[in-house]
């Protein structure tokens, strides 16, 4: 068999030198010479292997189905050498392209916060079918107490709660520190593949001057928590008094809250610790965006598999907000 | 057909979280009750002349950490280093809930 490269396998820039990628084992099997051969998931070529020292690292990631970072010559298909990747080195290697300066930015007026309760002029009622995977979505939710008896269902799966839980890992709503892009992604899956209705992701950021977002986490002992963006699901939901944008964030209420609610709640003054509580724009974002990818608050990273998603969930899942 | 055998497949299960768990565990190392996540830097924030800490950005996490501008001059440099090359580094904490940095280590080069 003939293991050589393919020219159009790799970038031009990468020509003749060796790759450092995250895989996983797919199979190791020993050739007619004797040597062992490791293919992986994620890369079609099969790579030889020499070292011994390197072959029991990769058998035993092939019984664990762990991840390895693997360092190899497409060239001459071999292997150069193998680590155990860092969690970061996981959740950047799952993590897709970039989405770069699609939704909306809309700066937030203090003084004004309930304007953005109106779903329509915020844009979000026509423009999420063809985002979502499934066909039958609906965009508006029809009253309160549907919204509510979704909102509950995700509510359940909280890590705090005993299982058995309906998702495949727990969401970690009770360490609210961090993780937030993660319980989103999943909130999104939860009420596009459960319930088939649409969400847009909401992005709020402090990234002016003394700006935080301040936060006092009632829900989960009443300590202080402070961050440079904050994220969540937004859905619209049918009221007496039209159709209102509404966010479901249950690591910070019991309810679905206004999206001045929500806001109002990310500026609380006696949580600021000598910093500005105040939120500076939101960005309301298609549903794959996933976690900011630099500090401008318009660009953002992707998890199409949802690999850093669940790792970030089970990494959390242990986690307490207030000590 | 075989009939499932119930302490086999438990011996299974147990064999298999057992494997499984390390994967996953790994997000973060705990030593002597600290924690150390590997992580890249997206922004190190001005500081004015009265602040006591340096405010740190990192990828994927809304938290802002706070590095004492007390601590050694090596960690701000590898606080920089990461920012510039975009490559993740170790970052010490006291304990999962704190945003205060105890040291910034190095990236291990191959």
């Amino acid at each position: 068999m003939n293991n050589g490269p393919s020219a159009a396998m790799f970038p031009a820039a990468t020509q003749g030198s060796a790759i450092t990628r995250i895989l996983t084992v797919a199979n190791i099997r020993s050739s007619s010479n004797g040597a062992s051969e490791v293919m992986f998931n994620e890369n079609p070529q099969i790579l030889n292997v020499q070292n011994a020292t390197i072959l029991a690292t990769l058998q035993q990631a092939l019984s664990s189905h762990a991840k390895v970072k693997v360092t190899f010559n497409p060239w001459q298909a071999t292997i150069e050498q193998v680590n155990v990747p860092t969690n970061q080195e996981i959740i950047n290697a799952a993590l897709g392209p970039v989405l770069s300066n699609q939704g909306k930015l809309i700066k937030v007026d203090p003084s004004n916060l309930s304007d953005l309760d109106d779903a329509e002029k915020l844009g979000i009622l026509n423009d999420a079918q063809g985002e979502n995977t499934h066909a039958a979505i609906t965009n508006i939710i029809p009253n309160m107490a549907t919204a509510q008896t979704m909102f509950n269902y995700i509510a359940r799966q909280c890590c705090k709660l005993s299982g058995p839980y309906d998702v495949d890992y727990c969401i970690s709503f009770q360490y609210c520190e961090d993780g937030c892009y993660a319980r989103a992604h999943k909130m999104w899956y939860i009420m596009s593949h459960t319930y088939h209705y649409a969400t847009h992701k909401i992005f709020s950021f402090a990234r002016t001057g003394n700006d935080v977002l301040s936060v006092e986490a009632e829900k989960w002992g009443g300590c202080c928590i402070n961050w440079w963006f904050h994220v969540t699901i937004l859905v619209s939901i049918n009221t007496p008094g039209g159709v209102k944008a509404y966010v479901f964030d249950p690591a910070m209420f019991d309810q679905p809250v206004l999206l001045s609610a929500w806001l109002h709640a990310q500026e609380n003054p006696t949580c600021a610790g000598g910093s500005n509580p105040l939120v500076d724009f939101i960005n309301l974002q298609p549903n794959p965006s996933y976690c900011p990818s630099d500090y401008t608050g318009l660009n953002f990273n992707t998890d199409p598999l949802f690999a850093s998603t669940d790792s970030t969930l089970v990494h959390y899942s242990p986690l307490t907000t207030c000590p | 057909m075989n009939k499932p055998n119930l302490p086999k497949c438990l011996l299974g299960l147990f064999f298999y979280v057992y494997l499984f768990y390390p994967a996953t565990a790994q997000n973060h190392k705990i030593k002597n009750g600290s924690v150390t996540d590997t992580m890249t830097v997206l922004k190190i924030l001005a500081i004015a002349k009265q602040d006591t800490v340096i405010r740190v950005i990192f990828l994927a996490s809304e938290r802002i950490y706070k590095l004492p501008v007390k601590a050694k001059p090596v960690y701000l440099k590898r606080l920089k280093w990461s920012l510039d090359k975009h490559i993740p580094v170790p970052v010490q904490r006291a304990r999962e809930q704190s945003d205060v940095i105890l040291s910034v280590g190095k990236t291990k080069r191959k």
